[in-house]
């Protein structure tokens, strides 16, 4: 039961040209863990989270879950698989049906597996709002009555009706205030306790991460360049983007004085990635090498997997 | 040290006259900000940070009005000013940065044109030109002005800045618009900056461009900072003083070190205290319960007391004002008001 | 008794959301005096179409030589034709025809446009290419010579000329269905249906269009003024309703001929005309800011 997940060489592309998106990304996520999937706009950790759950089917690729390649599934098996795995989207408010009230849109899943109906149903979406925090008065009233923070609570009570064992979270709180953040990433700590889900946590927030993930990957324009277990890669980043992406954070300390290491440029753009190292033309550190050569993503440290020549 | 206050807000209101009823977005806000000062307001969505500083620039539109109070900028009353000489101080005197550039600039216009459109909108440049001893000519100024908005670009350090002034808004990053916005809003030299939560947006790395960028200009311009913002460690690396405001109202208002190593008010408390840190511990996050308050019906007295954990009988009753309880420390609350 | 009170009060609890959203709408047109002047002279010609018997003080059909040509006065206010048929009466029965024109119109072309444009755009490839090449194939001439040409080639006739305006008019629905469905596909709650594993259809019936509805909602409302118009035209053009019908159309294009000595045979159902197309041109109008969601919440 260890392997719970794994992807394999994808290859994503898009109409207008030929956008790798996600390319070649090696993945796995163990049962009831918190794996982070931490990146800047446009390194593909969204098209990565939809593709998990084919939403987007991958040019070629595999993904196991519990052992099942959901890739090879037909229309009715994955309609069944699709109980197991949910998605809570970034945006809250968009991802309401503005047209329908709070008891339709979390009882839509049972409706549409034939879970339950009538007053089954309002039963079976009462306790569901129930555990994320909600009341009753809340049942019958429509999206751009909630706050933000509670029609995130929402969303998660919807993923949460089909009884999922994974959940793909897609910056859940990333449109959230600070006090309302911690409310959500506490309420899905406590979900994961009690319902014993697992996680694939998608950001660009690295102190959120560090709060509720155990496993970190780190993504950089379609290819993973680091990973390794939360503490560890923390503790000890070796990849020279993670080393950037963790001094920019801002700290809320104002006696801290870093030392700021600043990026140069932009993201390139993923249409006609950088040759060598994706990272090359940015990096500090970058050799001769590092423009000719890609990096293999090497176990540098035990369970700490770095793609980067200077390791 | 009264001479050294560059902008002073007083009891600061605004009402949104709206469907469910009047909204009470500013309820009396009240700081001050010293000449080359960073100054930063932070606070959650809804708080009202945006609309202090629209009723700056006086830019509050329908359905909101300013209905009370005053802000003194360089002894003025701003609310007191014609739209004319308003407009004369927008831009010239008090610039702003908006969080998405995209909306504020214009897309069928090249960065170049934007940009020189400021500047000559502030600034009498066919004056400069005859100081210079040379005749004034259509060509000239144009050329006059093309060097001045390279000029500019280079201050923000715009990549390419002769490849950007003609180039269009879509054609430019998002870090880049935003450069690009800076530079607009630097161009005439203000007093004071607004940057209104003008990093949002952006990724962390290409948001780390632009605080350093914003401290230097700072440095070289001399120009007060005004910073909006909910993230905490923007101001802790930013801002010398800080407000926190809450539902309408400044809540705690001190020097930044005092804020972060001794806040006193508990939604500021509670505000630390819910934000995951990046450094080494890693207890549970505390949370403040409840959401921000309804605004048209808010709560009586302190409006933060349904959701606050010391919350007294007065607090329901009565409204605390900002006092100074310890030298430049500003706070509203009964705990410390002699309210126990 | 109790038991169906509760049950009362549950539906009531239920649909209260709606009731809220309506009341909401009622007052934005209150407050916005020329959507409100525009439901008023709707709601009068819906009431004469309805009550059309009650209100006639004489049968529209029936001719009267003698009373022919009366101009207005307290016996026919509105004057008497060349057959000696009360004008006011037959304008009252000619909003029911306009009435059943533009209900017959709209709906058919928003039925059909709506399906069409929302498969179109849902599904996209060589579905959406054949159904735009179509429409685009029915928009390429101008609608009214379409109709015409139609409404000629079915022979004259009331009903003939609603399918032919039908006909000309969906092609319209379909484009702006289409467009709100490809922005709707992209939509959060779209995306979040797909992932519980809604099927197409109740993703497209239950999600995107009702989501659309607003700009299609805003356009039916200004054409139903225009199908109106547009079968009051074929009507003139003697290939839509036929004599003795009083359809307005038909009533100017008698008044016609006698214009200059008895104006008010073809004024009154051209006023007539005149203050139905503008009633719907005012809701229309007023409804595209009504409905509109960055409008409604401030």
């Amino acid at each position: 039961m260890r392997k719970y997940f794994q992807l394999g060489g994808l290859f994503f592309r898009r109409k207008e040209g030929y956008v790798k998106a996600v390319d070649g990304v090696n993945m796995e996520i163990e049962k009831g863990k918190t794996v982070a999937l931490v990146g800047e706009s446009g390194c593909g950790k969204t098209t990565l989270g939809r593709t998990i759950l084919r939403l987007i089917e991958p040019t070629s690729g595999e993904i196991y879950f519990e052992g099942k390649n959901i890739l090879k599934l037909n229309k009715r098996e994955m309609m069944r698989m699709r109980r197991n795995m949910q998605l809570v989207q970034q945006d809250p408010q968009s991802a309401l049906n503005p047209r329908m009230t709070i008891k339709a849109s979390v009882g839509e899943p049972l409706i549409v597996h034939g879970i339950a109906k009538g007053r089954e149903l309002r039963e079976r979406v009462l306790s569901l709002l129930e555990k994320v925090g909600l009341r009753e008065e809340h049942m019958n009233r429509f999206p751009h009555e909630l706050s933000g923070g509670q029609r995130q609570r929402v969303c998660i009570a919807r993923a949460l009706a089909l009884n999922p064992k994974f959940i793909v979270l897609d910056e859940p709180t990333s449109s959230l205030d600070v006090s309302v953040q911690a409310q959500i990433l506490n309420l899905l700590k406590k979900l994961q306790r009690e319902l014993s889900l697992t996680y694939l946590f998608i950001s660009h927030d690295l102190s959120v991460v560090r709060y509720i993930s155990d496993h970190v990957y780190v993504m950089y324009l379609g290819k993973i360049v680091e990973h390794a277990d939360m503490e560890e890669i923390f503790e000890n980043p070796l990849h020279p983007y993670t080393k950037i992406l963790f001094s920019a954070v801002p700290i809320p300390d104002p006696k801290l004085k870093r030392e700021r290491l600043i990026i140069k440029g932009d993201v390139p753009s993923a249409i006609n990635p950088p040759s060598g190292c994706r990272f090359h033309p940015r990096c500090p550190e970058a050799m001769k090498i590092c423009s000719e050569e890609e990096p293999p993503l090497l176990e540098v440290r035990k369970g700490h997997f770095v793609a980067c020549h200077l390791y | 040290m009264k001479e050294d206050i560059l902008l002073s807000v007083r009891d600061l209101r605004v009402n949104f006259y709206t469907y469910e009823g009047v909204v009470k977005a500013l309820d009396g806000v009240t700081f001050q900000i010293r000449r080359g000062e960073a100054f930063g307001l932070v606070g959650e969505t809804g708080c009202g940070k945006s609309v202090t500083a629209s009723s700056i620039l006086r830019l509050v539109d329908k359905p909101g009005k300013i209905v009370g109070g005053e802000i003194i900028f360089e002894g003025e009353n701003l609310l007191e000013k014609s739209e004319e000489e308003m407009r004369k101080i927008r831009g010239e005197k008090i610039a702003i940065v908006f969080q998405d550039p995209m909306t504020y600039l214009n897309p069928v216009l090249t960065i170049g044109e934007q940009i020189a459109e400021t500047i000559m909108e502030h600034q009498d440049l066919i004056k400069e030109i005859r100081k210079s001893g040379k005749k004034p000519s259509k060509k000239m100024l144009k050329e006059f002005v093309r060097r001045k908005v390279i000029d500019v670009l280079r201050m923000v350090r715009m990549p390419n800045p002769e490849m950007v002034i003609d180039q269009y808004p879509h054609e430019l990053s998002g870090g880049m618009r935003q450069r690009a916005m800076i530079a607009m809003a630097i161009s005439c030299r203000p007093k004071l900056l607004i940057l209104d939560e003008a990093t949002t947006f952006l990724d962390v790395t290409i948001q780390r461009q632009i605080l350093e960028l914003v401290k230097d200009l700072k440095e070289k311009l001399g120009c007060a900072l005004m910073i909006i913002t909910h993230d905490m460690g923007i101001i802790a690396e930013m801002c010398d003083t800080v407000a926190v405001m809450y539902a309408g109202t400044i809540v705690e208002y001190a020097e930044t070190e005092r804020i972060f190593d001794n806040p006193l008010h508990p939604y500021t408390r509670g505000l630390l205290e819910a934000i995951p840190l990046l450094s080494k511990e890693r207890k549970t996050l505390k949370h403040i319960p409840g959401t921000i308050p309804n605004l048209i019906n808010p709560p009586s007295g302190c409006r933060f007391h349904p959701r606050c954990p010391e919350a007294m009988k007065i607090c329901r009753i009565e409204k605390p004002k900002l006092t100074e309880i310890e030298p430049s420390h500003l706070i509203a609350c009964h705990l410390y008001n002699g309210g126990r | 008794m109790r038991r169906l009170e509760g049950r009362f009060e549950e539906l009531l609890k239920e649909y209260h959301p709606f009731i809220k959203e309506f009341r909401h709408t009622l007052y934005l047109i209150r407050k916005s005096p020329l959507t409100l002047l525009g439901v008023i002279l709707f709601t009068l010609f819906i009431l004469t179409a309805i009550f059309a018997p009650l209100i006639a003080p004489y049968d529209p059909y029936k001719a009267n030589l003698k009373e022919a040509f009366q101009p207005p006065s307290w016996r026919h206010p509105f004057g008497t034709d060349e057959m000696g048929r009360d004008i006011f009466s037959r304008v009252v029965w000619g909003a029911r025809i306009s009435l059943r024109v533009g209900i017959t119109v709209v709906s058919i072309a928003l039925c059909i446009g709506t399906i069409l444009g929302g498969i179109a755009g849902y599904f996209g490839g060589l579905i959406d290419e054949v159904i735009m090449r179509v429409t685009d194939l029915v928009l390429a001439f101008p609608s009214m010579v379409l109709a015409l040409a139609l409404a000629a080639a079915l022979g004259p006739g009331l009903n003939n000329a609603m399918l032919a305006i039908s006909v000309t008019w969906w092609p319209w629905y379909a484009r702006l269905v289409r467009g709100q469905v490809l922005s709707l596909r992209e939509a959060g709650f779209v995306e979040a249906a797909r992932c519980i594993g809604a099927s197409s259809a109740r993703i497209l019936f239950r999600h995107i269009l009702p989501n659309s509805f607003g700009p299609v909602i805003v356009n039916a409302s200004l054409d139903f003024g225009w199908t109106i118009l547009t079968a009051a035209a074929l009507g003139f053009l003697g290939i839509g309703a036929q004599p003795p019908k009083p359809e307005w159309g038909l009533m100017i294009n008698t008044g016609r001929v006698y214009f200059l000595e008895k104006p008010w045979i073809a004024t009154f159902p051209g006023l007539a005309i005149f203050l139905v197309v503008l009633a719907s041109n005012l809701i229309g109008d007023g409804l595209g800011e009504i409905l509109n969601p960055r409008l409604r919440r401030r």
